[in-house]
């Protein structure tokens, strides 16, 4: 006959793992929204720097152009056995800057990419299915020792055999190993993300401070092509007032207010606040699972409206290049 | 450029570079706007050397506008090499090591409890043999 005992050990041991509350399913959809959100944030950083080193390398190669500078190679570049040929602007009063500039934001890319690994790998926890997978082995785990039971039984004898259905154990007894189980993992989950998020705070916290300098240094490019067109477009319609040129100049406008008014370093401090709510919310269980969600949102939108106007601003620069 | 300044002093300097050029672009508007206004009150389009002169403003409000554009270049590679970005660099590396380590636990949980069920099914089946031969034997 087989019968299972819970020991007061084993209850306690149940116990104590129900206390974690099973609170990483509420998490999910938080955690997958700050993930794509963060995603779109290192999207638009990767814009920024395409388009302000873009602006660049035109501007050196205006003045190459208009002969402002001596196209040079640094000494011992550019030569048969040299290890380099790294062409650069000479001005007259001698300072150079390079003629093909390498991008501005190279390693800042970088450590937003491992910023977006670091919430990918937040997802790949709160979503692991290790849960359902455990249960499988478990169930036929109970299944095999159904088998075990019912044979030993058989070998006992025809007089040792009871009118006992060892099967009828076997379900109650996988459903508790599989609760048991699913406890367990839902407190590795936990742990893993208080664990990451805890160590990720002042990190990132600080990372989007420099990436919130380094866009706002860079958002310079966009409102300088901006300012241009408006003034462009003043010019023209004082010289020829009609309908057209008004309603090109009004557009014009509204785009660089818009510019002006997204002011796009707000993408990273929404990173700061959506990061800060999902590290105290997983701290500290007062703090409202609506609030987390409204912050990520937040993040997500500011993420998505910066993305819009950098997009809008590298058709309207490939336009005017044809 | 030098490879260890600090992002603040990085921000000074280009805060301070920023306002000579906004106090630039601003003088080159006003006398921009001065230009256009006499105009208008004297209700007639502008002179043919008013033009020319707005056209002068505007090549220098241009030329303004392209150093916002390096100075936007500077600042940004200025930052990117800063010994912040790469003590942050390795602070998230390190993070994101220990996320691989608690991806690796779960798998581990999978495993042991996959490999336990593969025991089981071992141990079950090779019971049923014995006793099948035991019956066979008695039989």
């Amino acid at each position: 006959m087989i019968r299972m005992r819970p020991s007061k050990f084993f209850l306690s041991f149940s116990l104590a793992l129900a206390i974690c509350a099973c609170s990483v399913a509420d998490l999910e959809k938080p955690v997958t929204d700050f993930a794509s959100a963060t995603d779109n944030a290192a999207k638009a950083l990767d814009q920024l720097n395409t388009e302000v080193t873009s602006a660049y390398a035109e501007l050196v190669k205006k003045r190459a152009l208009a002969g402002q500078g001596l196209v040079v190679a640094p000494t011992g570049d550019c030569l048969v056995s040299s290890d380099r040929c790294r062409l650069q602007l000479q001005a007259r009063d001698t300072s150079v800057q390079a003629l093909t500039p390498d991008p501005a934001l190279r390693k800042m890319i970088a450590l937003m990419s491992a910023i977006r690994t670091y919430a990918e790998g937040l997802e790949a926890i709160v979503k692991a299915d290790t849960a359902a997978k455990v249960e499988t082995s478990v169930n036929a785990t109970v299944g095999s020792l159904v088998k075990l039971a019912t044979t030993a039984q058989k070998a006992g004898g025809a007089d040792k055999t009871a009118s006992i259905d060892v099967s009828q154990y076997a379900t109650p007894v996988g459903e508790l190993m599989n609760w048991v189980f699913g406890q367990y993992i839902a407190r590795v989950k936990l742990d893993g993300l208080k664990r990451a998020t805890r160590n990720a705070k002042d990190v990132v916290s600080a990372a989007a401070g420099v990436f919130g300098d380094a866009t706002s240094a860079a958002a310079a490019v966009p409102k300088a092509a901006m300012a241009a067109a408006v003034s462009k477009r003043v010019d023209a319609f004082d010289d020829n007032r009609t309908e057209a040129n008004f309603n090109k100049l009004v557009e014009s406008a509204a785009a660089f207010d818009q510019m002006l008014v997204a002011k796009p370093a707000n993408v990273f401090a929404g990173l700061v606040t959506a990061h800060n709510a999902l590290a105290d919310k997983l701290q500290d269980e007062k703090l409202s699972l609506a609030v987390v969600t409204a912050r990520i949102q937040s993040f997500a939108e500011e993420a998505q409206k910066l993305s819009k106007i950098l997009n809008a601003l590298a058709d309207a620069r490939k336009k005017q290049g044809d | 450029m030098v490879d260890t300044e600090s992002v603040a002093e990085i921000i000074a300097d280009a805060n301070e570079a920023r306002r000579a050029l906004f106090d630039l672009e601003l003088d080159l508007q006003k006398e921009i706007d001065e230009i256009r206004f006499t105009a208008f009150q004297e209700d007639r389009p502008l002179t043919d050397e008013e033009k020319s002169r707005r056209t002068q403003l505007r090549a220098s409000q241009a030329e303004v506008r392209d150093a916002h554009v390096e100075l936007a270049y500077v600042t940004a590679a200025r930052l990117d090499n800063s010994e912040e970005v790469k003590r942050l660099r390795q602070r998230m590396d390190e993070i994101n090591h220990g996320l691989s380590d608690d991806l690796e636990a779960l798998k581990k949980i999978e495993k042991m409890a996959a490999k336990a069920a593969r025991v089981a099914d071992t141990i079950a089946k090779i019971a049923e043999k014995i006793a099948a031969k035991a019956a066979s034997l008695v039989g």
